[in-house]
């Protein structure tokens, strides 16, 4: 097969699962109970035929192939439709977060990904040393850390305690920086208990694939070729060992790029970050449909893509990759 | 191409994106004056506000949150409104008037009012809130438009409003006057889809800007005629819980917190140059019972039972509650109106009230023949006495309350099946005005403006399914409120009333577990003049304290 | 004692002789032991609440180990409570994982057709839905008592097990000795069973071991959100007390440190044996 046809290939499945994904969401969130509009009339006062009015704007009152309707249309224009709660078009709600979680997560992925393998290939290099086990071992009781629960002990320590970072939010309230530099490391002060969280917690899983791999690979006949050839450790580390045990680490990046948005909203939450993460857990709470649902399929597709970039990349790393 | 580079080039991207989001961040516009801190301190004055939920919307005909209304009555001014002695005073009305009949009501607009862009401030302006409030019936001021027969203009600065039927409460304090020039024309459902990003206004703060997830920021209106405003501005800062705000109190980066939740409360008595206050507020916490009609109803039908309600109440430890789930931060529960309306709360007399007595309630439901059975519930009629209680999951102190007293109905012979739920689903179960499928709930009310009024009409008739959440239905009591609406006699009205009051209690659909104490906590080192108030210094009903209070020298 | 009662034994001798193995046997002994004998020994009544202020939050003392919460509790016997949920929700979410998942691996690994790709396309439909966003909106969708916490987790985690499974079927599939088998006559139940399942099974087991790791921590993580039965005390729902209270503002951590220890432990008990147990089962599958 080409590999034009299996980038297609790969294309199309993309698009059809975007596809479901955006009819499961549409699913998912009608059976959700409770229209945003009840409390409403609670809480106002308002009469019954304002609460009507009201949701026949939201169309909750069309049949629900109609909403489905209007839904992908809404989709197909990026025009996620009207917020409930803000009155506002989603997407401009969305993309005020959505740099901010951009920031937060690449900002902490780089690091998760560079400490992780770098942990991993010393790990691998000098195996069975006592380095070795205390890489693993501390990459183990990271995995096992709740991401929740390691933010809550860095606000305990490095907040309550030590005074030492900002506990939430993503800049000083009120403050107006002299320097643009001043607002930059503003930010990062705050992005730094998050993205430690991140770290501590998602390190384990490069540190664990990469040392796994490395060890299988070390074993192989052309490693000890390698060797004998009178290469030395670092060449046959960057040359024959690290290009062989690229698969697997990349297959787990695109798995951590799910699992990095479950951290987000996890992190979110505890400090209070104004990002994706932090807006989906809210509207759940306040049963705003058009943000849910827009916020869901953002994330999937999202996941999806990762998935769908790292097809690509398996082929150009390995030219074997045919048909999977 | 190598393979191990394109990794490499891959985290290149991902860095340069970063370096480029956080590059574009700096570029934004320096020039809000209210968000200022750090370059001239000693000129600047800003009220920090600490808040732990978002606005969500500065449309003030269609916002809902309390947050939002902080904003919109202080860029939108009422004709009248509370003082700190909670004295309703003229706001953009300089004076107002009621004829002897109370039917006529007069208001003078200030001479010089100007809108945030310049424009004059007019009776039509006056006028046409109200106009578009009766055809849209957004905000609760809504509910009093049936008694509007006229409002009109005398001149351009004289509005005359007359009344169907005398109002004991006017309701123009809850009215911000809207500006004609800029929303008229407007129908509807385009004002329910305005957002009014940039809300124009003619009260003692300007809007200045909303960073979504974080700050809104507004500044003194130095055109503003009326008092000006001590602080230069008011900056509201969202934080994820009470908890992060009670830091930054303590590490002077916020002057007042709206809400400080008991057990941080305690914490915080002792930091120096800061005031932790306990005040009285308008909102009760109560368990409400399902007492729907028997032809609709989906609640048990043991709930329609008078002798098992009674026997409810009597399970109710107000006492223990206050104590345990309130730390002793409020008053034990017993009538409609919260304990903050002061007289218009009913005082029980020896005798009338149905203190906790699980003696008492066990023998009211055996004299009603419902039987212990063996293992500990009651039954009759080969019917068990199981009754579903649902609270809010968010909602920490009720589902707390929620277990204890689900513990001590356990005690009686009635067992409570504990279940917690967001709000808008309990929301949804309980207002389900066809089938109301539900038992026993534990909820609450924050009364909007200190007047009976408010908490009396939620339990009307004709609020079944929209406000009035236990079904309760009373004739005598629908008639009740009419009178004291109209009564403009505050001794009549109050003994109307009281029997309100007291026959709302009789009928045990409705327990109030506690009246729960407004803790807010402020400064002392950067804002004095403070006034405590009933219902709280800010998110309260007067919004005077972000006028009068001044910068400290 | 039959063979398999000896296979059994043979395995944990194995894993003993590991030392993370080793590590994680007696971590999980410990906790299981604790989720067994402690709320015997130290019964906790989540009724029992203080009756005054000045028991809420107390620090640690001879009558408290470990401080008292919010309610006035003992957190110690909370804590010993606390386990027995977590565990239970762990297990038996991970079982419900597994069968799912061995169920659509064993037959789309097997059988080649609509029906089987079909299921193919579903797993990785769910494989690409990121997962916590998932149960939270599921969870707040279906309610939250300990059963729908337990349906919700299970119900999202099968996917990858599927994933695992089928691809060591399609290898096992395509062994001579499943040929000659099939020449004979053999039906596919037949071959399913005796043939192919005896060899997934070592790999089950093993990834069995790793989804209650992962069930723990997402009971813990949905619990914290708020979204745990309210009922029942884990070491989900304590967090979640904890955070809400403000105990972090306040210094408390001996609310915070107890509940968050006893997850971090469950789980890498959890991830020890099961890694020690996939390289024992396992040698050639760690490719991946």
């Amino acid at each position: 097969m080409s590999r034009t046809v299996y980038v297609a290939r790969k294309a199309g499945q993309l698009f059809a699962t975007l596809f479901f994904i955006a009819a499961f969401n549409f699913c998912l969130f009608r059976i959700l109970p409770g229209s945003p509009l009840t409390l409403l009339a609670r809480k106002g006062n308002l009469s019954a035929d304002v609460v009507a009015r009201l949701t026949s704007l939201f169309g909750l009152d069309k049949p629900l192939w109609q909403q489905f309707l209007i839904y992908l249309q809404n989709l197909a224009t990026a025009e996620f439709g009207i917020s409930m709660t803000f009155r506002r078009r989603v997407i401009d709600v969305i993309s005020e977060r959505l740099v901010n979680s951009f920031m937060l997560l690449a900002l902490a992925s780089v690091f998760v990904i560079a400490i992780g393998i770098s942990c991993g290939i010393v790990a691998a290099m000098r195996r069975g040393t006592a380095l070795d086990r205390t890489i693993v071992v501390s990459s183990m009781a990271g995995w096992s850390f709740p991401t929740f629960w390691t933010g809550l002990i860095a606000i305990i320590v490095f907040g309550t305690y030590l005074h030492m970072f900002p506990i939430s939010g993503i800049v000083t309230p009120g403050m107006r920086y002299a320097t643009s530099w001043a607002e930059t490391v503003d930010i990062l002060r705050h992005l730094f208990l998050p993205t430690l969280t991140l770290i501590i917690v998602d390190t384990a899983q490069f540190s664990l694939v990469t040392r796994s791999a490395l060890v299988d690979v070390f074993t192989e006949d052309y490693i000890l070729t390698a060797r004998a050839k009178g290469l030395s450790e670092n060449q046959v580390l960057s040359r024959h060992a690290m290009p062989n045990a690229m698969l697997p680490i990349m297959t787990t990046t695109a798995l951590y790029v799910s699992l990095l948005i479950g951290g987000a909203i996890e992190v979110e939450t505890v400090f209070s970050f104004p990002g994706m993460g932090k807006l989906m857990y809210d509207s759940v709470l306040l049963r705003d449909y058009p943000i849910l649902e827009a916020s869901f399929f953002l994330f999937a597709a999202f996941t999806v893509f990762a998935n769908f970039v790292t097809d690509v990349m398996y082929m150009i790393v390995d030219p074997r990759v045919k048909s999977l | 191409m190598s393979k191990s580079r394109v990794v490499i080039i891959a985290l290149v991207v991902i860095v340069i994106a970063f370096i480029s989001i956080s590059m574009q961040k700096k570029t934004e516009p320096q020039n809000d004056v209210a968000s200022s801190g750090s370059s001239e301190p000693s000129e600047e004055h800003i009220l920090r506000v600490g808040w732990t939920a978002e606005a969500d919307i500065l449309n003030p005909l269609t916002s809902w949150s309390t947050e939002a209304m902080q904003i919109t009555y202080l860029v939108y001014e009422p004709l009248i409104g509370y003082n700190t002695d909670l004295e309703i005073v003229g706001k953009l009305a300089r004076s107002f008037e009621t004829s002897e009949d109370g039917l006529t009501i007069t208001y003078k607009l200030r001479p010089n009012a100007k809108w945030h862009d310049g424009e004059p401030v007019t009776a039509d302006d006056v006028i046409y809130t109200h106009d578009i409030i009766r055809e849209t019936g957004y905000t609760n001021v809504a509910q009093f438009a049936e008694f509007w027969e006229s409002v009109t203009a005398a001149d351009d600065h004289t509005v005359v409003v007359k009344l169907t039927q005398p109002l004991a409460f006017n309701y123009a304090c809850l009215m911000p006057i809207m500006p004609k020039h800029i929303w008229d024309g407007k129908d509807g459902d385009e004002i329910a889809l305005f957002a009014n990003e940039e809300p124009i206004g003619s009260g003692p703060y300007r809007f200045v800007k909303w960073e979504k997830g974080s700050t809104i920021s507004l500044v003194r209106n130095t055109d503003y005629d009326g008092t000006q405003p001590g602080p230069d501005g008011v900056l509201f800062v969202l934080y994820g819980n009470e908890d992060v705000a009670v830091q930054a109190l303590k590490a002077g980066e916020l002057d007042v917190i709206m809400e400080v939740p008991p057990t941080v409360w305690e914490g915080i008595k002792d930091v120096a140059n800061v005031k932790a206050i306990s005040l009285d507020s308008y909102s009760l916490h109560e368990i409400g019972i399902n007492v729907a009609a028997e032809s609709y109803s989906k609640g048990h039908p043991f709930l329609r039972d008078i002798a098992v309600r009674r026997a409810m109440r009597h399970a109710l430890d107000t006492k223990q509650m206050v104590e345990i789930v309130l730390g002793g931060h409020g008053d034990e529960g017993d009538s409609l109106i919260p304990f903050g309306l002061k007289e218009w709360h009913y005082e029980f007399k020896p005798g009338e009230r149905m203190g906790f007595d699980l003696e008492n309630a066990n023998r009211i439901l055996d004299e009603a023949g419902y039987k212990m059975a063996s293992d500990g519930v009651r039954e009759k009629d080969g019917k068990k006495m199981e009754f579903r209680l649902m609270a809010v999951e968010a909602n920490a102190t009720d589902v707390r309350g929620a277990q204890l007293y689900r513990d001590a109905c356990a005690k009686i012979g009635i067992k409570l099946t504990l279940s917690t739920m967001d709000e808008n689903t309990m929301g949804d179960i309980v207002y389900n005005k066809d089938a109301p499928d539900w038992d026993v709930f534990m909820w609450a009310w924050d009364s909007d403006y200190p007047d009976p009024a408010y908490m009396l009409g939620v339990m009307l008739t004709s609020q079944i399914g929209v406000g009035n959440e236990v079904y309760y239905s009373n004739p005598k009591y629908d008639d009740l409120y009419k009178q004291q609406l109209a009564e403009l006699d505050h001794d009549k009205r109050k003994a109307i009333i009281d029997e309100m009051q007291k026959m709302f209690y009789d009928d045990n659909c409705f327990l109030v577990t506690w009246y729960q104490d407004k803790l807010q906590a402020y400064r002392t080192d950067t804002f004095t003049g403070w006034k405590e108030v009933t219902g709280g210094i800010i998110y309260g009903v007067t919004y005077d304290n972000y006028i009068d209070i001044q910068p400290v020298k | 004692m039959n063979a398999r009662g000896e296979r059994l034994a043979e395995i944990f001798s194995r894993i003993w002789a590991d030392s993370f193995g080793r590590a994680g046997l007696v971590l999980l002994t410990l906790i299981i032991g604790i989720s067994i004998l402690g709320p015997i020994i130290f019964p906790f009544d989540p009724r029992e609440v203080a009756t005054s202020a000045s028991k809420i939050f107390a620090p640690p003392t001879a009558q408290h180990w470990l401080g008292t919460d919010e309610m006035g509790r003992d957190i110690f016997r909370s804590t010993l409570a606390g386990a027995r949920i977590s565990l239970l929700v762990g297990i038996t979410a991970s079982a419900i994982s597994i069968v799912i998942g061995a169920f659509v691996g064993l037959f789309s690994g097997y059988y080649h057709g609509l029906f089987s790709n079909l299921l193919m396309r579903v797993t990785d439909f769910f494989l690409a839905l990121p997962v916590t966003p998932l149960i939270i909106v599921l969870a707040s969708v279906f309610g939250q008592n300990l059963l729908i916490t337990i349906m919700v987790i299970g119900m999202t985690s099968w996917p990858s097990t599927a994933r695992i499974v089928r691809s060591l079927v399609l290898s096992i599939r395509a062994r001579q000795f499943v040929e000659r088998v099939r020449a004979i006559g053999a039906s596919d139940a037949r071959i399913l069973c005796v043939h192919i399942l005896p060899n997934v099974m070592p790999l089950i087991y093993a990834n069995t071991v790793l989804v209650i790791a992962g069930s723990v921590l997402a009971e813990a993580t949905l619990a914290f959100l708020g979204l745990g039965d309210p009922v029942r005390v884990s070491w989900g729902t304590m967090l979640h007390y904890a955070f809400v209270s403000g105990a972090a503002g306040r210094g408390v951590w001996w609310y915070l440190l107890p509940p968050g220890i006893g997850i971090v432990l469950l789980v890498l008990g959890f991830t020890l044996v099961g890694n020690t147990l996939d390289k024992i089962l396992n040698p050639r599958l760690r490719e991946f």
